[in-house]
């Protein structure tokens, strides 16, 4: 028992040795990030590495596992600091560049490692609703919805396409392809498929493996892209997206290049037919509806673009949209922001080197479809779907199982899928469960280093380091920390403005409860409560003890509430009473959060701009004493 | 003062903390009831040119671990596909960054220039362009 334990503290030592130079020798810094905790993501509060301008910290995810995120640190920051309004303490480690390239490759292979497995598992269990929708008789394919079905007209833009494939590749070529498709999916064997393996590592990634299921449907998608371009389908007005007025009016230089524009993708698309990799089906049914939207554009003077929002994108209701209009401008300022700098990016990659830049394309597309959402809202009172991950646009539509096997291969196949989607399941929860004491955001932070700087995994010292709020503290004594940084929540950076503009008293007053606060608006996942505390130590209790029959009340109320409103109040009210126990011990968890936060009040708040800037010290932040 | 501060609520909030849920959940768990959702948003704020890199060191570090791994061939341009859809770019054989991040990645997996041919081979359909692409990223791996 004493070796192991001497044994570790000796590599910890070693390790704090190793990781550490003096900050006066060097000019790149790890920082670590702990951010305080909040009500619901996180009541103990989370931990982060930055490493360059990459962040990565380990999130709880259901069922039960640890997975590594890596981020901007201006994107962590806006999700932390911004939208959950929790201030975060950067402890700037000083090391050298070995450290820091070591220390940045092992958690960039790890975030690879496990984000493939976790997709292999995606695919996985794709593989088995491909095998349950064959056998029901059709199968859902991404981008076949862009389009209408038999009778409509046939479209401009789809209509000039097929004419450029045919000249190029001879008037036989699409019937030569269909049939070559056909005979493709009437081979495809269930039982033939490969396997993927159940053993997983978090050091290697899985091998790629292609089967039936998946191969099945890229073969059906490219058989439906080819109908569409045959019969000339054209789009359904549903799959576009656009907005009336100057927001997304097509400018005079933009209706210059709107034939470029149309021309390069069609040459695309036109290689993409002649393309050997096995899965061109959507990118072809989604360049046409692409190019099916640009005809729209040139005829309406308006961009119309395809709609991008999830189906079940969040959303705030029309009655609510004008109670939240000081967001919603927000929201809509910085959509048209970065609408602009879309389209200037396109426009010089069209002046550079004139071909389809389908990254700027859909940088463009992105910002549109959040201003003509935004827009739309506006103008029309609608409800508003909030522009949270956007993908790319991928409208489904269900197409007959053609040429599928025996309802008995397909059962039997199903029934392997299923095995092997439970298997794999089952490993990749096994490999990396979360424990609160053992297994959390922190101690895997300090496993992956001591795998980067000495090859293994020593194991944290075991007596608070599994604390966020603690593990910073070792990590300050530890590891010749040169600098701690504290990047003010949302709330408190703006207070922190306030009481610099205002008279301190109004301030205190008017921005320590809910009701008058000018910075915080409620957002409808927060408890119910009245008063911030988070901020304020003295008064905490007291403020706690309002905000625990504030809770207690909206209790009551949801109590006769939830009939009506699916139980929304009692739980906010049954939160609000929990999240104030607390508060009465002077102990601060809930700060409130934020539906959307302006990027520009978030830089304004400023943060070590980069790991080679440690001594730049941005307003608004404050330097901890050590 | 304020340091005072902090440094009691961190040591107050210890029994607190060992009742709790500790670190972050994810803002997939948050929202959605799909165990081992893979999906990360990538963020907005991030450049095109930021995004681009991003891009290729996937596709380099996909490209190794491949050529380690072994394979069917069409299983890896199924995934090259499904790499590039997560950037947002779904016809990856019209982008430079692609053949670029291949060649490093054959270079990061140390693969000879015979190994190295067929790859250029195969991949560009001997595009001369994309060609040069790939070893223009193999040779920086050297």
């Amino acid at each position: 028992m004493i070796c192991p334990l001497a044994r570790r503290a000796a590599l910890a030592a070693l390790l704090a040795v190793l990781l550490t130079v003096p900050a006066w020798a060097s000019d790149r810094f790890i920082d670590y990030l702990y951010v305080d905790a909040n009500e619901g993501g996180s009541s103990g509060g989370h931990a982060g590495l930055r490493v360059g301008d990459d962040v990565f910290h380990f999130e709880y995810r259901r069922p039960g596992i640890l997975v590594l995120r890596r981020e901007t640190f201006d994107g962590f920051r806006r999700e932390y600091t911004g939208l959950e309004n929790r201030t975060i303490e950067a402890s700037r480690i000083p090391v050298s560049e070995e450290t820091f390239r070591l220390v940045r490759e092992r958690f960039r292979r790890r975030h690879f490692v496990q984000r493939w497995q976790l997709e292999v598992f995606d695919t996985l269990r794709a593989d088995r609703r491909i095998l349950e929708e064959m056998l029901q008789g059709s199968v859902g394919l991404d981008g076949v919805g862009f389009f209408d079905g038999e009778g409509a007209a046939a479209d401009p833009a789809v209509l000039a396409l097929r004419q450029r494939v045919l000249d190029t590749y001879g008037a036989s070529f699409l019937t030569e392809r269909v049939e070559a498709l056909r005979r493709r999916l009437a081979t495809l064997d269930p039982q033939g498929a490969p396997d993927h393996t159940p053993e997983v590592s978090v050091d290697e990634p899985p091998a790629p493996v292609y089967g039936f299921a998946q191969r099945y449907r890229d073969t059906l998608t490219a058989l439906a892209a080819l109908e569409v371009l045959a019969n000339a389908r054209p789009l359904q007005p549903e799959a576009t997206i656009t907005a009336a007025g100057e927001e997304v009016r097509l400018r005079e230089d933009e209706a210059l290049a709107l034939a470029k524009l149309s021309d390069t993708l069609a040459a695309s698309l036109v290689r993409l037919l002649d393309s050997r990799r096995p899965d061109w089906g959507f990118p072809l049914v989604l360049g046409m509806a692409r190019l099916a939207a640009l005809e729209r554009t040139r005829e309406s003077g308006q961009w119309v673009f395809l709609d991008a929002f999830p189906l079940d994108a969040e959303v705030i209701e029309r009655a609510r949209v004008s109670t939240r209009s000081e967001v919603i401008s927000a929201m809509l300022r910085d959509a048209r922001a970065e609408l602009d700098v879309a389209r200037g990016r396109l426009a010089s990659r069209l002046r550079g080197d004139g071909a389809f830049g389908e990254g700027e394309f859909a940088d463009l597309e992105d910002a549109g479809n959040r201003v003509a959402e935004i827009q739309r809202a506006l103008d029309e009172g609608r409800d508003l779907r909030l522009p949270r991950h956007l993908r790319l646009p991928a409208r489904r539509g269900l197409r007959p199982a053609v040429l599928a096997p025996s309802s008995a291969a397909l059962a039997a196949g199903l029934a392997t899928a299923l095995e092997r989607e439970e298997a794999y399941g089952r490993a990749l929860k096994g490999l990396y469960r979360y424990h609160l004491v053992t297994r959390n955001c922190v101690s895997e932070i300090f496993r992956e280093l001591d795998v980067a700087l000495l090859g293994e995994r020593v194991g944290t010292d075991g007596s608070r380091s599994f604390i966020p709020a603690l593990a910073a503290l070792t990590v300050n004594e530890r590891y010749g920390v040169s600098e701690v940084v504290r990047i003010l929540s949302y709330r408190r950076a703006g207070l922190a403005r306030l009481y610099g503009a205002e008279n301190p008293l109004r301030v205190f007053l008017r921005e320590s409860n809910t009701i008058t606060s000018t910075l915080y608006q409620r957002n409808s996942r927060d408890s119910a409560f009245l008063f911030f505390t988070d901020d304020l130590v003295l008064t905490r209790p007291v403020f706690g003890a309002v905000n625990l029959i504030t809770g207690m009340a909206a209790s009551v109320v949801g109590l006769v509430t939830a009939p009506f409103d699916g139980g929304k109040i009692l739980s906010a009210g049954v939160r609000g009473a929990v999240f104030s126990l607390p508060e009465v011990f002077f102990q601060n968890i809930r700060k409130g959060s934020f539906e959307y936060v302006d990027p520009r009040a978030l830089a304004s708040s400023g943060a070590p701009r980069d790991a080679r800037s440690s001594r730049i010290q941005a307003p608004g932040n404050v330097p901890l004493p050590r | 003062m304020q340091w005072l501060g902090a440094f009691s609520t961190r040591l107050l909030l210890i029994p607190a903390l060992l009742l709790l849920v500790g670190c972050s959940l994810s803002t997939s768990s948050r929202s959605s009831s799909d165990a081992f959702d893979s999906s990360e948003s990538s963020s907005r704020s991030s450049t095109s040119k930021e995004r681009q890199s991003r891009y290729r060191e996937d596709v380099r570090t996909y490209t190794a671990a491949y050529v380690r791994s072994g394979g069917q061939f069409d299983a890896f341009t199924k995934e090259l596909g499904e790499l590039a859809r997560r950037h947002g770019l779904t016809n990856w054989e019209d982008d430079q960054t692609t053949y670029v991040g291949v060649g490093e990645g054959l270079g990061d997996a140390a693969v000879g220039e015979a190994e190295l041919e067929t790859y250029k081979t195969s991949l560009s359909r001997s595009d001369p362009l994309k060609m040069q692409a790939i070893q223009l990223g193999y040779d920086t791996r050297q």
